[in-house]
């Protein structure tokens, strides 16, 4: 069976990890460094079948695998390769095809989300133990073992413990956690530690039970039989004395021993066993410092520093030296987690499971104190894009049950408040104008809508809103603020009044969402008796607007349409529709809120019975101009989360007079205080700047634009924006401001029809 | 995706205790109903919170309901679309992705489905489970189960 390393077809033996196939053909997995194959360092990290910092230690060889090395020089490509499946001179083996390649490799990964009172991180002898105990009394334990193919690669708050498995990635939810990870073989550093050739115990008796022949081997740092992690060391030539440097070029060739003597020796050798001792594997618990989470075993015991390194490279992922260590330091970087920012060292593939004890120790010489290791960021080794993003989706954007009716009028859709809508149907300017003087209409679905009824109803709204409520009669309806406690405005909407006790309240169709929560508290906090019920996505909503609006409607079988800021219940077309008098575009305007699976129904009959007045539907831009032209503000678009009434010239709205309303006492104590900001209206000739465009007073940025429309009907840019300086109370306003380099007038609202005399016809 | 359509139920506000007398009614009422043998379609009644329910199914979905509430709000309601799964079905390949625990014996469920507001309800009857989200959102659902 053979698979591919650096486009030459080699020979491996079953159950061997691409490592070790990869030394059983002389060849190194990367370009040298002390290889630990437990998966604990980044020594051995490749590109297999075209993922890069795959850690060749920890995958098992399949026929036709691809293998290539790093670059020498810099990382590999961000993207990835495509590896050549096709061997040299036949198959790649008896039984195994392209499809075994791990699951990983595909652009899509699975995820599952599993859930247990206990995940045990380890399968070693504190894992078994901890697993067994927590078995004993009753509760239901997972064990995850990167033995078994299950990478733990991260550990959330929740706890939710991410893990990487040839499957697809696993989010296990967990009630407590466990990590048993033991303990990792420390790494020497020293003058040629980049070198080919040397190893851990661990890997030493890895290779030699896989047949491997080592060449002469040497040991230095302990005597043959002493434990180091969970090997020990084998009996080969140890070399009695302190580690000084590694010889040779690409491999070692001998190692330098200071021996007891304090003289200096070199000791010719194809491969040297490295027996530092050890540190806790500690990656995982640095991770997530909370109280359902259990360090057991030797990932939890107290291991000494090693000493303090005099040269070489103390974190091989970053290739950070003793040199860039003791710069940083001189550079006042005097703390383990400045110097792991100053250099990176820490920051790399193993996420200092192999540097942060050398790092450590070089701390602790300088200071005399141990620092505690820095907070590990998932994830705790290398994962692909696509295991990242498995089980990540983006928000939701709702549909309206005219989605597909607006496609076929050819509208540019786009994603306003969670909702896609129609930003125009090719023409804006056509659609504005048939608003303004024929009929259209334009699907206000996504506005928010709520029933409230109860024998407190009329007590929660005169609470939730600064105008007043008992005073509008059934069959009424008022444009109303919603405030917050500071007086800042959260939404906007109408009040609809169906009889006594029962009202349909409205809202932004970005707002509605927590406007409903924000009321739910409120009954709650005021132990109300009221009965609450969100209509928004169960109900439709056309607006019918133009001066032809209310002929379309009396064809439709609506032989009175109400009058401005009146409603009823009535068909339209045979569709039962709550038929709202209102007006956003300035024009006369019904809304028509109906069941949405009538939706397509009703838009269809007014587009056929508006056939020969002109009708066309308008979208979102033709909608934005018309009521700029009004001056109506847009919650959200034009203000900001600090904007009060005052602010935006919408006191009228607010009757501070009432017993309370939420914002009653920050409106008060701010009244007569100083302001510096203000939403005012402008003008000018030639076409509207760009929104967001700023306000120039002389040499001085004083705002900036929020909405602009150039006006088919006034022939000139209007504009609403944000002017923050010079309203000290009895100041001069300003009468005129630069804007896109061009002298804008401070505007009355509206724009248009000054009078509303259209929007009331 | 076995099945994707818009329901119509009725929906009611009231209070907790004529919602609990509502629900212990017609709980008693789809059981006898499915004794007799005078019901085809498969009925619903879902607790969506102490004081919402959703009744559907054949002859419940016109928007009337009989509670003891004079301030209950009581409306028909087809803002939400349900995919259907056998029992096993959906523990095999949808309860993995929800990210809550999903309790089989337990009726109705609520939380997200790949980022998408879900309700289960599961009918131990017909060993069917119903997954309802606003129709607002069930193209968006369709896609990712998909």
């Amino acid at each position: 069976m053979r698979f591919v390393v650096e486009g030459r077809p080699l020979e491996y033996v079953e159950g061997d990890s691409v490592a070790v196939a990869m030394l059983r053909n002389g060849e190194q997995p990367a370009h040298g460094g002390t290889l630990c194959l437990s998966g604990d360092c980044g020594n051995c990290v490749a590109i297999i079948d075209g993922v890069a910092y795959s850690r060749t230690c920890q995958v098992t060889t399949r026929a036709g695998m691809v293998i290539e090395r790093h670059p020498l020089v810099g990382g590999p490509s961000m993207f990835r390769s495509q590896p050549t499946l096709v061997p040299v001179g036949g198959s790649f083996g008896e039984s195994q095809t392209a499809a075994d390649v791990p699951r990983r490799n595909s652009e899509h990964v699975d995820v599952s989300h599993e859930h247990c009172d206990v995940a045990v991180i380890g399968f070693g002898s504190s894992g078994q133990r901890a697993a067994a105990e927590s078995a004993a009394v009753g509760r239901e334990v997972l064990v995850l073992d990167a033995g078994d193919g299950n990478e733990v690669v991260a550990i959330y708050a929740g706890p939710i413990v991410i893990v990487r498995s040839l499957a697809g990635m696993r989010h296990i939810h967990a009630h407590e956690v466990v990590i048993a990870t033991g303990a990792a073989e420390l790494q020497p550093v020293c003058e040629g530690n980049t070198l080919a050739g040397i190893l851990t115990p661990c890997a030493a008796s890895t290779l030699r039970d896989a047949g491997l022949d080592l060449g002469r081997v040497v040991c230095v740092g302990a005597e043959a039989g002493t434990q180091v992690g969970d090997r020990a060391v084998p009996s080969d030539t140890v070399l009695d004395g302190l580690l000084v440097r590694f010889n040779g070029t690409t491999r070692v060739e001998s190692v330098t021993v200071r021996g007891p003597d304090g003289i200096e020796r070199d000791h010719p050798c194809d491969t040297v066993i490295a027996a530092l001792g050890s540190s806790p594997r500690d990656v995982l618990s640095r991770m997530n410092a909370q109280d359902r989470l259990t360090v057991v075993g030797s990932a939890s015991s107290a291991h000494d520093l090693p000493l303090c390194p005099t040269s070489g490279v103390v974190c091989p992922c970053s290739k950070t030296t003793i040199e860039d260590l003791d710069g940083a330091w001189q550079r006042g970087f005097n703390e383990v987690e400045l110097l792991k920012r100053a250099t990176l060292c820490g920051t790399g593939t193993c996420q200092g499971a192999a540097c942060v004890p050398h790092l450590r120790a070089f701390v602790a010489q300088r200071t005399g104190e141990e620092a505690l290791p820095f907070t590990a960021r998932p994830a705790a080794r290398q994962i692909t894009m696509g295991e990242a993003l498995a089980g990540v989706y983006l928000d939701t954007w709702r549909r309206t049950a005219l989605h597909d009716e607006h496609l076929k009028l050819g509208a540019q859709m786009d994603r306003f408040g969670g909702w896609w809508r129609p930003w125009n149907y090719g023409n804006h300017v056509e659609e504005y104008w048939a608003v303004r003087e024929a009929v259209s209409i334009g699907d206000v679905s996504t506005l928010g809508k709520m029933i409230v009824t109860g024998p407190d109803s009329v007590e929660l709204l005169e609470r939730l809103y600064p105008t007043t409520v008992a005073d509008i009669k059934p069959g009424r309806s008022r444009y109303v603020l919603l405030l917050n406690e500071r007086g800042h405005l959260i939404d906007d909407g109408m009040i609809v009044r169906e009889n006594e006790t029962r009202f349909v309240l409205s809202f932004t169709s970005g707002g509605a969402t927590n406007a409903e929560m924000w009321i739910r508290d409120w009954i709650e906090t005021w132990n109300l008796d009221v009965r609450l019920m969100d209509r928004t996505t169960a109900l439709g909503a056309i607006n019918v607007t133009g001066p032809l609006g209310g002929e379309l409607l009396r064809r439709l079988g609506v032989d009175e349409p109400p009058k401005f800021l009146q409603h009823r219940h009535g068909s339209v077309g045979g569709v039962p529709c709550h038929i709202m008098r209102l007006s956003f575009t300035g024009e006369a305007s019904w809304e028509l809120h109906h069941p949405i699976d009538r939706s397509v129904e009703l838009w269809r009959q007014l587009l056929s019975a508006g056939a020969d007045l002109g009708i066309k539907a308008h979208g979102l831009q033709a909608l934005f101009g018309l009521r700029l032209e009004k001056g109506h503000v847009i919650v959200g678009m034009d203000t900001e989360l600090d904007t009060t009434p005052r602010r935006i010239d919408h006191d009228w709205a607010v009757k501070t007079g009432k017993p309370f309303f939420l914002g009653q006492d920050a409106l008060r104590r701010t009244a007569n205080l100083a302001d510096h900001r203000r939403l005012l209206a402008f003008s000018m000739d030639g076409a509207a700047p760009i929104e967001g465009c700023p306000i120039w007073i002389g040499d001085q940025v004083a705002g900036h634009v929020t909405t602009s429309f150039t006006s088919p009907v006034l022939r000139q840019a209007v504009m609403l924006g944000w002017l923050k300086r010079g309203f000290i109370p009895g100041e001069e306003m300003p009468k005129t401001v630069i804007i896109d380099g061009r002298v804008a007038t401070v505007s009355e609202t509206p724009f248009y029809d000054k009078e509303g005399a259209r929007a009331r016809a | 995706v076995r099945v994707h359509n818009t329901k119509r139920f009725t929906r009611v506000v009231a209070t907790v205790a004529a919602i609990d007398k509502l629900v212990d009614e017609l709980v008693d009422k789809l059981v006898n109903d499915r004794v007799g043998e005078e019901r085809n379609g498969l009925a619903y009644v879902i607790r969506l919170a102490p004081d919402e329910v959703l009744i559907g199914g054949d002859g419940f979905e016109n928007g009337t309901a009989d509670v003891d509430d004079v301030h209950a709000i009581v409306e028909s309601d087809c803002s939400f679309s349900s995919f259907l799964f056998d029992h096993d079905e959906f523990a095999r390949t949808i309860a993995p992705c929800l990210e809550w625990q999903w309790n089989p014996d337990a009726g109705v469920g609520q939380g997200l489905l790949m980022q998408v507001p879900i309700k289960v309800h599961n009918d131990r009857q017909s060993q069917m489970v119903m997954v309802l989200c606003s129709t607002a959102s069930a193209h968006e659902l369709a896609e990712r189960l998909a």
